[in-house]
């Protein structure tokens, strides 16, 4: 599946992009990157294994689909926090660092709440 | 919620495992459903901020500024979303154990 043919290479219409923004570097389009430990997902093509093989790849894939759900919710928290003044035609570094920094301290903040349950089930 | 997954074809998978190309089918269809709920997702949570942040008053019909705010809105949230999806990618690099950089690794084509 073709994600740029879905988002397009660059901002949706109606907006003027600064000359100086380079289509390569086009920071809007939209780069579903995900996780290293998952395959692509033409890798589904090659020869089966047994039950097991097929098992862990639908685990795979039951996994992609919850990390998207995650980043999604993420986004739309640091979205608030972050990305406050009028939309403009290009993230500052200064909310780029918000949005990175609110996204880390977010999953540091969700290691601890782990870690912390983890103990309480343990102790009880 | 995630969208149900009733839409899959139901082939003979359970008993002694199905052909190859029924797995290889149910794998296919679930990674549709991935990538529709994803859609899914990106639109009703763009529409959402985006509706907030450019219609603050909703007036008769759209005014220009508001369709040229919700265009860089949407690039604007695009964006949010492939810095987050990286931080996360190279957190779950660091976790598992990779020594790896700040990489998230593959791109989808």
């Amino acid at each position: 599946m073709s994600w740029s043919s879905w988002f397009g290479g660059g901002s949706s219409g109606g907006s003027d992009k600064p000359a100086s923004s380079d289509a390569y570097n086009d920071t809007s389009s939209f780069q579903y990157e995900t996780v290293p430990s998952i395959g692509s997902s033409s890798s589904y093509g090659s020869s089966s294994g047994g039950t097991a093989e097929f098992q862990q790849q639908v685990q795979q894939q039951m996994l992609v689909a919850e990390l998207q759900r995650r980043i999604g919710q993420l986004s739309g928290l640091c979205w608030e926090k972050c990305m406050t003044a009028y939309p403009k035609y290009s993230i500052s570094s200064r909310e780029e660092n918000c949005v990175t920094n609110c996204a880390e301290r977010y999953l540091d903040v969700s290691s601890l709440i782990a870690e912390g349950l983890a103990k309480k089930f343990e102790a009880s | 919620s995630p969208a149900s997954m009733d839409s899959l074809s139901s082939s003979g998978v359970g008993g002694g495992g199905g052909s190859d190309s029924d797995k290889r089918q149910i794998l296919e269809q679930l990674q549709q459903q991935t990538a529709l709920n994803l859609i899914q997702s990106l639109v009703n949570t763009s529409t959402e901020k985006c509706f907030e942040k450019c219609v603050p008053s909703p007036g008769g019909e759209l005014a220009t500024s508001e369709q040229k705010c919700v265009s860089m809105c949407l690039d604007r949230y695009v964006e949010t979303w492939n810095i987050v999806s990286k931080v996360y990618g190279s957190r779950i690099a660091r976790e598992s154990g990779g020594g790896g950089g700040g990489s998230s690794g593959i791109s989808f084509q």
